[in-house]
């Protein structure tokens, strides 16, 4: 079912094993370079950033060659030829990326991802054409969900299963808007995607098991239950306090990030929902009280992991975090550059609509 | 760590049995780190305590009194700076790692309490009178300081963010996504300068070995409003705002971001640098076709925008085998 060749999947599992062992000098260069020469990988998969830009302009090749189809069919064209033309494009785009795996082993190369997302964009825009923009919204959603699916199958992709996650719970909710059924749904799709033991597909699990976590909560959250259902159930209050902290327990006993994440995140959502029902302080008392909190939580358990306990360490395991700090460095000078921004006369800077978009602003 | 990779691989006679029993130990006594969750809980605290504060300030101005606000403003902050003395690892020019994970976010709730005790100076007793500029300036000089005395990055680049404020120019990052707010010809020669100001501190920081891990931020803000202050240079002399009337400059900003993005490329390449090399390709990449569509909107033909379509495939085709060509010239990247 994959389209990438499980052989040097394997492969490129061991090489990068191997160098992450060979970081943490645990085993010889020699034995490093030997294991990489007896496991050669031929994919394609050029450096991170060189990806980005190929993905981008990727997408700019087939919405030109669109736009050029279209300009060329644009007299005594209809909504139907038009939808035939994305169906066209979107199985070109869909052989192309086929082509570019099975030819040139390109895996994760940016032209590849890109392909496949346009295919699917094409396909999906194709249907809403010969809909007229119908009442179809389910027909989409099925649209999706099989798209994603079979995308998410066939070439492991994680926005592909992110879609098809959507598209079923889109479904359910479509039928019925009880929180019972999905949160039922969810918890059945995280136990499921636990028990996915296929390695070639662990970041999809991954996926499946943050978006099916994520959507047990919101289904049960009494702030949700009460705008999507218009009454209030009591009972929702439970499933809104205690599930947070249920993930976090998981998380920390069997040491698992994805429940851990997801309940820190949660207990967040949590303190919202329960401050906009029961208001016990204003706003900045309750910001700065919570940042206290907050900041003495952390210290205290930095201090506590500094030499590990029981698995646990406030310490880095991986050393290679040059990218992080880089970026941290970003979110700071975004998040507190309002900070006491002076009033000064003459300069108001209103949001430019400079065109930094790109070369679109040519039109 | 997957233990059966390497049983797998000793079983194939790829590995040592010293090597072998290396890689158990390590992968009995492997530890799961809440390092970043712990950092992300820290950083959230920073912000929600600095903002809080902020508005607990401003509501309560008339009930606690200015002096009592100040002091204890003042106090936290001395605090902080403190807590920074006490716990800082010696000065050198080098890369410096931080002490504890706490020193780091210390240090920024530090500043920004700086930062807010000096704005609020000036908002209450106008202690600057008129100079407002100094008002920003003080800070700027405090952050730029804590930045290279206690080495931290992000401090250095709210230096950097202030000082575009004290000129002017707003570049936090999403404001530079949003096409830098660079509405006058005025703003954007002043980002164009600033940008090519902040790169030269990048290379002196290398050139002389003072803190030369810092080039990077350096380097990013500077690549970046440059470019984007040419870009809005050749995009505002349609609307109108040409740097003198009459006169279309258009084609002189983009000979300033050819010049720019052939030392960008240039450094690129030294820097093994994957990052800069795509950001400098697209900009070049926006702008030529800008020239390139201005071009064919004066044929004023049907053809031309046939053209115009075939020029975006094509270049699009070219620059991505540039850009493979380029991956394969880059060995060992760096960010």
């Amino acid at each position: 079912m994959l389209a990438y060749n499980k052989t040097q999947l394997d492969h490129l599992e061991v090489v990068a094993a191997t160098e992450q062992a060979f970081k943490q000098q645990l085993i010889t260069a020699e034995e490093k370079d030997a294991i990489i020469a007896a496991h050669p990988v031929a994919f394609y998969t050029p450096n991170f950033f060189v990806r980005l830009g190929i993905f981008i302009l990727t997408a700019i090749i087939v919405g030109f060659s669109l736009g050029l189809f279209t300009l060329m069919m644009v007299h005594g064209g209809s909504d139907n030829a038009f939808g035939g033309l994305l169906v066209f494009f979107g199985v070109i785009s869909y052989v192309g990326a086929e082509l570019l795996i099975r030819e040139k082993h390109h895996y994760k190369s940016g032209a590849d991802d890109a392909l496949i997302y346009c295919s699917g964009i094409c396909i999906v825009s194709a249907f809403i054409m010969f809909n007229h923009g119908g009442d179809s919204e389910r027909g989409i959603a099925v649209i999706v969900t099989m798209l994603g699916a079979y995308f998410s199958l066939r070439f492991a992709d994680m926005l592909a299963t992110a879609a098809a996650f959507a598209g079923v719970i889109f479904l359910l909710f479509s039928f019925s808007s009880s929180p019972w059924l999905i949160m039922a749904a969810s918890l059945g799709i995280y136990l499921a995607a636990c028990n996915l033991k296929n390695k070639y597909y662990e970041n999809n699990a991954m996926v499946l098991q943050s978006l099916s976590l994520l959507t047990l909560y919101a289904a049960g959250n009494y702030f949700i239950v009460r705008e999507v259902t218009e009454q209030s159930q009591q009972i929702f209050w439970v499933s809104t306090v205690l599930i947070p902290l249920v993930y976090l327990f998981f998380g920390i006993y069997r040491k698992n990030r994805t429940l851990l994440r997801s309940g820190l995140v949660l207990v967040a959502a949590m303190v919202f929902t329960i401050r906009y029902y029961h208001s016990i302080a204003p706003l900045e008392v309750a910001m700065t009280l919570a940042g206290v909190a907050m900041i003495l939580i952390a210290y205290i358990l930095i201090r506590y992991l500094k030499t590990p306990k029981n698995g646990f360490t406030s310490e880095e395991v991986d050393e290679d975090q040059a990218a992080a700090v880089q970026l941290e460095s970003l979110i700071i000078a975004q998040t507190f550059n309002k900070v006491g921004a002076p009033p000064k006369d003459g300069f108001e800077f209103g949001g430019g609509d400079g065109g930094g978009g790109g070369a679109s602003g040519g039109y | 760590m997957n233990i059966h990779l390497f049983d797998k691989l000793q079983r194939a006679g790829h590995l040592s049995p010293g090597s072998a029993d290396k890689l158990q130990n390590a992968a009995a006594t492997r530890l799961f780190s809440l390092h970043w969750e712990l950092k992300t809980i820290l950083y959230l605290g920073v912000l929600l305590l600095s903002g809080g504060l902020g508005i607990l300030v401003y509501k309560n101005i008339d009930t606690i009194g200015h002096q009592v606000i100040l002091v204890a403003i003042a106090a936290a902050c001395a605090g902080c700076f403190y807590y920074c003395y006490r716990h800082k690892k010696p000065f050198t020019w080098e890369k410096v790692s931080s002490p504890t994970p706490f020193f780091d976010y210390i240090l920024l709730l530090g500043c920004l309490l700086f930062i807010t005790f000096i704005t609020y100076l000036q908002g209450t007793y106008t202690v600057f009178a008129n100079h407002y500029g100094t008002a920003v300036f003080i800070p700027l000089v405090v952050l730029l300081f804590s930045a290279y005395y206690f080495d931290h990055i992000g401090v250095l680049s709210l230096a950097i963010t202030n000082f575009a404020a004290w000129l002017g120019v707003n570049i936090s990052p999403y404001a530079l996504m949003g096409g830098l707010s660079l509405n006058d010809s005025h703003l954007i020669r002043t980002g164009a300068l600033l940008g090519v100001g902040v790169c030269l501190a990048d290379f002196l920081s290398n050139h002389f070995h003072k803190k030369a891990h810092f080039g990077f931020t350096y380097r990013n803000f500077g690549t970046h409003i440059f470019l984007i202050a040419c870009l809005a240079g050749m995009f505002s002399s349609d609307f109108g705002f040409t740097i003198s009337e009459g006169i279309n400059y258009y084609f002189v900003w983009f000979i300033l971001l050819a010049a720019g993005c052939c030392w960008c490329f240039r450094d690129a390449f030294k820097h093994r640098s994957f990052y800069f090399l795509l950001i400098v390709s697209l900009y070049a990449y926006v702008a030529v076709s800008y020239v390139i569509i201005r071009l064919l909107i004066l044929v004023d033909d049907i053809g031309a925008v046939y053209t115009g379509f075939l020029y975006f495939i094509a270049s699009a085709i070219g620059l991505i085998v540039f850009l493979v060509k380029a991956n394969k010239k880059i060995k060992h990247a760096s960010l």
